[in-house]
């Protein structure tokens, strides 16, 4: 089934921790060439070199980049030759959280669409301009911060609703072209990137009060981005896919009122 | 070469003169980046920017303690020596 998949050049950002790095090695598991960028200075390479050689998978390319500069976004490219990207994965995402209302300015709010949205672009236009081509497969990673309340989320959200809304009309840009954009949104991924945005506790909690599924697994979310860029999936374009076991659409006030025995006890 | 705590703190400044207002020769270091008007992504932008181009690396953990930026350049200074010292 994945056989589309081996071989191919798989470029990461944000590569390093959670659904970016769980992504990388679907790839790699799946005998991808995969390229991770992260942050200068953020990720140990020898203990994801060591995860990709656990999981049976070529070595992955490391590489320090800051997502939101032309410059590094440019270095991260030549490394890849002529030979150009096959898919990409822009899951950086990275914003300022609104703790109060001093944190509401513009500002933070231009900075957060810069590093969590505008890679997705950027990237796609720097690779079209190197490598004459677009890449066959790209996916955004997204969240539920724009339909459902995560604390203190706000630009984070509106990022990601920016991100969205730039899959959907870059698919119809793109729609003559062997090129297909889509995004991914997880619910609640018990991440380091959850925990630092809304808390270390919120994770447990969950698993306590939510409904079964409410946290999902970066595996999960990445065993979607992984099948999106499968071939098997060519036919959507343009979409915004939940990973999110259903539970949208169930945890809620009438779930905790069914359940009020045992959530009260 | 180790660069010495003035080398670190003028490129600390440096890069946060790019997202606040401020004279790098006359900013009170005893403050933290908040407080002369940094908000959270310009401190990580400005804290990676100066390991970048100082070549040290420091882990997130370490640097979540620091309370101002004079802090910050003992913290990269230390660890510029330690790598000297390898």
């Amino acid at each position: 089934m994945l056989d589309e998949v081996r071989g191919r050049r798989v470029l990461v950002t944000g590569g390093t921790a959670g659904i970016g790095l769980q992504t990388g090695l679907a790839f790699g598991r799946a005998g991808a060439h995969v390229t991770l960028t992260c942050r200068w200075g953020s990720a140990d390479p020898s203990e994801i070199e060591r995860a990709f050689a656990q999981a049976d998978a070529p070595a992955p390319r490391i590489l320090e980049a800051n997502a939101a500069s032309p410059e590094d976004v440019g270095a991260v490219l030549d490394t890849f030759g002529s030979d150009g990207v096959d898919c990409f994965v822009s899951n950086v995402a990275f914003a300022q959280l609104v703790r109060g209302w001093s944190d509401l300015q513009l500002r933070g709010l231009q900075q957060s669409v810069e590093y969590t949205a505008w890679p997705l672009v950027s990237h796609l236009l720097a690779m079209r301009e190197r490598f004459g081509r677009w890449p066959k497969h790209v996916v955004a990673i997204s969240s539920c911060g724009p339909d459902e309340l995560h604390l203190d989320y706000d630009f984070a959200a509106a990022a990601k609703s920016v991100l969205e809304t730039l899959v959907r009309y870059l698919a119809h840009r793109l729609e003559r072209e062997d090129c297909r954009v889509n995004a991914v949104r997880a619910r609640w991924v018990p991440t380091a990137s959850l925990d630092a945005t809304i808390g270390a506790e919120f994770a447990p909690f969950v698993r306590r009060y939510g409904a079964r599924g409410a946290l999902q697994t970066p595996e999960e979310v990445a065993s979607v981005v992984l099948t999106l860029c499968s071939g098997w999936l060519d036919g959507m374009r343009g979409q915004v896919l939940t990973v999110d076991h259903g539970t949208r659409f169930h945890d809620t006030l009438m779930r905790w009122y069914a359940e009020r025995d045992r959530l009260l006890e | 070469m180790t660069p010495d705590k003035d080398t670190i703190r003028s490129t600390v400044l440096k890069y946060l003169a790019r997202s606040v207002e401020l004279d790098p020769q006359t900013a009170d270091t005893s403050k933290s980046m908040k407080d002369l008007g940094a908000n959270s992504i310009d401190i990580v932008e400005v804290v990676s920017s100066s390991m970048r181009e100082l070549r040290i690396k420091i882990p997130r953990e370490e640097l979540s303690s620091l309370t101002n930026i004079d802090g910050l350049v003992d913290l990269l200074h230390a660890t510029a020596v330690a790598k000297a010292q390898g």
